[in-house]
């Protein structure tokens, strides 16, 4: 005779730290501008997804307070960056301190108002308090004695503490804008504490309201993370473990994507379909303050009417099993949609929640292909037990995080350098409004470009060096300077290794791909050589923008680098009014960075123009006599051409 | 992974009737070699059981109460007597207090079997007689399994024959370290014959199997081979019964009824010694498995002193603080 099933019986959910803090200020809330601000915009009440009950009030921030908070941080960022790095550091991990003393109430907050689970919650707050005290060691090493980038940068949305923390290291003020479903209170709270640990008031803003209208305020534009994760599984895995981390990483999406998709070989996609819909079966879903719960509610009503019309209309295979489900909240139970292609229109859409869609590969190739298409994914996990083919996919992949054997699939912290000013170069000056004048079509450039690219990205850094270092040999000395110090550091550039309990982090550049440049009017041949030693050393194809006059010592150079051994084609050289060109590349999607380093007559919505799937945008203009002595400014430019990918594995036999 | 012989799980998915005995299924060496495990992503998984554990003391003292009869209540020392297992059948006929049993509402308890050396065979089956519980016998060469194979099949028919309800043979572990899964099938096979009406559990000693594809690879092979239940370890091994090699054998087991509709048994032996032991053991195989394997019928801790923990936790449930082995009889 069976006995009764076993139940968990009632969780030991807690929201007590939560309520009080919430209670504190009466349930009402504004944006913090150096301390909690007056409510005065218009009032959301924020409910909580699990159980429909009011969690607090809500007062947008308005535009008047948009500026004051500009404001407050311009002068506390003037502040902040004149303190040492020792000092800076101090602060942040004080923060970090503060942080951790208030734990149990940020996960509490972000499982009431969001539905992420504390599970889920408490592991993302102890990585992103790491990074703070990461970024505040660097201070301390003296990384942070170089300026801030900017005045102050934007980060929006969601929470992302391995950004603010190396921002803030390096002297830059930040304002968050969290927006709806993104976990205001939590940022109010971590405000709190920053002012707690002695950051400079203002230095932290959090402005509540939507998040869209405050991006264009970022500077630099930040890269948002986009698109879908990726979980990519080849027929060598270990199924079971892929299986069942997959389903559970659907109750812990990425802050900021647009949901899961699985990438599985034809040749096991049934039998990783079947053990998917059985772990999915088995998910424990419900109070996300129960830390036995692996999926928590959605944050918002109308993803879940979303996630339901995309199940309902679907043109593959939907699988949903229904673990039990909470009566009351806004649950969805985890679905699987299989037999998808590529093409599928549920591929378009944007389905950040329990739904996984997948489509299968034949070989490591074409996973390659598949995965690098469409929108790209900002982090992979990928399942192989065989080392050679984990490591050809993860190097060829565009994801910046790649995971293997795992879904630990939060982006690494920001380098300090990326909110650094390069040594040499003076801040950007205002701009003027756009042109009239449309420029040339740089359309064949930029496929030319494109093509030699490829082949150019995958020679080995020392192969590459080598082109310049033979192209220095012959040059006159002030451009070879540049040149061979270039490949000297590319020759000897070196991927970094981190070990951690339970394994290890790989973080190796990789080149953006198309680099144009504004190149400025004087001393041209030492300019170009300065930026192209950089751009190319890290395998990238360059336009460069020749001033009036300056074309003819450009293509010079340019013939020297192809007689001793550059691709014709991957330098390509455009003439024009740089503000009209720049305007044109600022549009392309097929261009991948565009450093303006000459025009004060640059439009004045170049930015904007940029930020919608243009190029990524670095406006350092040069200050008159800096390429005359420019310090070594190759370091700085070496990085800003590139970018970091970060493989993280584990191992144990 | 199955090869193409063996029906697919997608085809043979669903609920299959319940057999009684795993009459097993020719080699599938295919299957073996295909079959991978990852250590750190099991390590992962695992880590997460503790959190899923009862959380109020009345659903812990259930759970509890439950592992109490799913115990094979275990001696096997070189200084075992007849008395001595006497003892421990009588702690097996009557494992807790009638007050704390009075005290949690539960009815009559006892362990699931007794397991012990042949030759305390008889004096076992003497004191247990009339209560229905079994008495189980380590076999072949236990615990290291290097006697002749004649000795090694002698021991079984003659365990049999003394009144073994369940025999609990060890593998030869060079077969697995060597990859010869054909000598390590023919002898499960070999030994399974052997057993006769006798349900055979065979220990796969995964603390000396090396890597957990080894102990994936060693449980499909025993499946495949008939036993009707697979078990961990001897006790005797340097490593014993750990959660990532529980996973990894509960996967198989899952992954073998898919295949085939059999249910094999699961037993996690040595090293098992406190209530929370036993919690996470149960959360594990409740959710790997689903609630059949929470039952005697395909579940046993092989222990011989969580019996006592279990013991004195229920005893802090029912009555609150102080505890003391003292309040207990000794098995």
């Amino acid at each position: 005779m069976p006995s009764p099933t076993l139940d968990r019986g009632p969780g030991r959910a807690s929201d007590a730290e939560a309520r009080a803090w919430i209670a504190r200020t009466q349930g009402r809330f504004g944006p913090w501008i150096g301390g909690p601000v007056a409510p005065d915009g218009p009032i959301r009440t924020l409910t909580a997804p699990a159980t429909g009950t009011d969690l607090a009030e809500l007062a947008e921030a308005t535009p008047p307070q948009i500026a004051d908070a500009r404001a407050a941080a311009g002068s506390a960022q003037a502040d902040w960056a004149a303190l040492s790095g020792p000092a800076r550091a101090d602060r942040l991990r004080a923060w970090a301190e503060a942080i951790d003393a208030r734990a149990a109430c940020l996960t509490q907050l972000l499982a009431l108002e969001t539905g992420r689970p504390v599970r889920h919650g408490r592991a993302w707050l102890a990585e992103g308090a790491m990074a703070l005290r990461q970024a505040a060691d660097q201070a301390l090493l003296g990384a942070a004695n170089r300026p801030g980038l900017v005045t102050m940068g934007i980060v929006a949305p969601g929470l992302s503490l391995g950004r603010i923390g190396p921002a803030l290291a390096a002297g830059n003020a930040a304002m968050l804008a969290p927006g709806p479903g993104g976990g205001t209170l939590a940022a109010l709270c971590l405000a709190e504490a920053a002012a707690e640990a002695g950051l400079p008031a203002g230095l932290l803003t959090v402005l509540t309201g939507p998040a869209k209208p405050l991006l264009g305020l970022a500077r630099p534009p930040l890269p948002e993370l986009c698109g879908p994760c990726l979980h990519l599984v080849l027929e060598d895995a270990d199924l079971d473990a892929a299986a069942d981390a997959i389903a559970e990483a659907l109750g812990n999406p990425l802050p900021g994507t647009t949901g899961q998709r699985l990438l599985v070989q034809e040749s096991v996609a049934e039998r990783v379909h079947a053990r998917l819909a059985g772990r999915m079966a088995r998910l424990i879903v419900g109070d996300p303050l129960d830390p036995a719960t692996d999926l928590g509610p959605l944050p918002e009503a109308a993803l879940r009417d979303r996630l339901t019309a995309a199940l309902a209309d679907s043109t593959g295979t939907p699988i949903q099993p229904l673990p039990r489900l909470p009566d009351t909240g806004l649950y969805f139970a985890p679905a699987l949609i299989s037999g998808l292609a590529p093409a599928s229109p549920e591929m378009e859409l944007p389905l950040p929640g329990p739904i996984l869609l997948s489509i299968t590969f034949r070989s490591p190739a074409e996973a390659i292909l598949l995965a690098n298409a469409g929108p790209p994914a900002p982090s992979v996990s990928l399942w192989s037990e065989t080392l050679a083919v984990a490591l050809d996919l993860a190097t060829a992949l565009e994801a910046g995080t790649v995971c293997v054997n795992g879904t630990d699939l939060g982006p690494a912290p920001d380098p300090l350098e990326l909110w650094q000013r390069p040594e040499g170069l003076a801040p950007a000056r205002p701009m003027a409004p756009a042109p009239a004048d449309r420029g040339p079509d740089p359309t064949a450039a930029l496929t030319a470009a494109r093509h030699t690219q490829t082949g150019w990205a995958r020679r080995d850094a020392t192969g590459r060096a080598t082109v310049l270092a033979r192209t220095a040999a012959r040059m006159p000395e002030e451009a070879a300077a540049p040149l061979a110090a270039c490949a000297a550091r590319a020759a000897t550039a070196c991927a970094t290794w981190s070990e951690k309990r339970d394994g290890a982090t790989l973080t190796r550049q990789r080149p953006l791909g198309v680099i144009a440049a504004l190149c400025p009017a004087e001393t041209p041949a030492l300019a170009a050589a300065t930026i192209l030693g950089p751009v190319l050393a890290t395998g990238n194809a360059a336009l460069l923008l020749a001033q009036p006059g300056a074309e003819t010592q450009l293509r010079l150079l340019v013939k020297e680098l192809e007689a001793a051994g550059l691709p014709a084609g991957l330098v390509q050289i455009l003439s024009g009014a740089p503000a009209a060109v720049a305007l044109r590349l600022a549009a392309r999607v097929d261009l991948d960075a565009l450093w303006c380093f000459e025009g004060d007559d640059l439009p004045d919505d170049l930015p904007v123009r940029a930020a919608s799937g243009g190029p990524a945008l670095w406006l350092a203009q040069a200050a008159p006599g800096a390429w005359s002595d420019p310090g070594d400014p190759s370091e700085a430019l070496l990085r800003a051409a590139s970018r970091a990918q970060t493989i993280r594995t584990s191992w144990g036999a | 992974m199955p090869s193409e012989e063996t029906p697919s799980p997608a085809r043979t998915a669903g609920p299959q009737p319940a057999q009684d005995r795993n009459a097993g299924l020719p080699l599938d060496t295919g299957w073996v070699a295909a079959t991978r495990v990852n250590r750190p992503a099991a390590e992962r998984h695992v880590a997460g059981l503790a959190a899923r554990r009862p959380a109020d003391p009345a659903t812990e003292a259930v759970w509890l109460l439950r592992a109490v009869g799913l115990i094979d209540l275990t001696t096997l020392s070189g200084d075992d007597t007849p008395g001595r297992v006497r003892r421990l059948c009588a702690k097996a006929r009557n494992p807790l207090r009638a007050d704390l049993r009075a005290a949690l509402g539960a009815g009559r308890v006892t362990t699931a079997a007794v397991c012990v050396y042949h030759e305390m065979i008889a004096p076992a089956r003497a004191a247990l007689e009339g209560s229905g519980l079994p008495v189980a016998a380590v076999s072949t060469g236990f615990p290291a399994g290097l006697s002749p194979f004649s000795t090694r099949l002698a021991e079984i028919e003659a365990s049999v024959a003394a009144g073994a309800a369940e025999i609990d043979i060890v593998i030869s572990r060079r077969h697995v370290l060597l990859g010869d899964w054909q000598a390590l099938y023919d002898e499960i096979a070999t030994f399974r014959a052997a057993c006769g009406p006798a349900h055979m559990k065979a220990i796969l000693a995964t603390g000396e199997l090396g890597t957990l594809t080894n102990v994936a690879r060693a449980s499909l092979v025993a499946m495949m081979a008939g036993a009707d239940f697979i078990k961990t370890s001897t006790g005797k091994e340097p490593v014993n019964a750990t959660l990532p090699v529980g996973l990894t054998m509960c996967r198989m087991i899952r992954a073998y009824r898919e295949a085939t509709g059999i249910d094999v048994g699961f037993k996690p032996a040595g090293g098992i010694s406190t209530a929370t032991d036993a919690l996470d053991w149960l959360g594990l195989v409740g959710e790997e498995l689903g609630p059949r394997w929470q039952e005697p019928a395909l579940f046993r801790f092989g222990a011989s002193s969580l019996l006592g923990a279990i013991e004195r936790r229920l005893d802090e449930i029912a009555f609150g603080a102080g505890n003391t082995p003292r309040r207990h009889a000794p098995g």
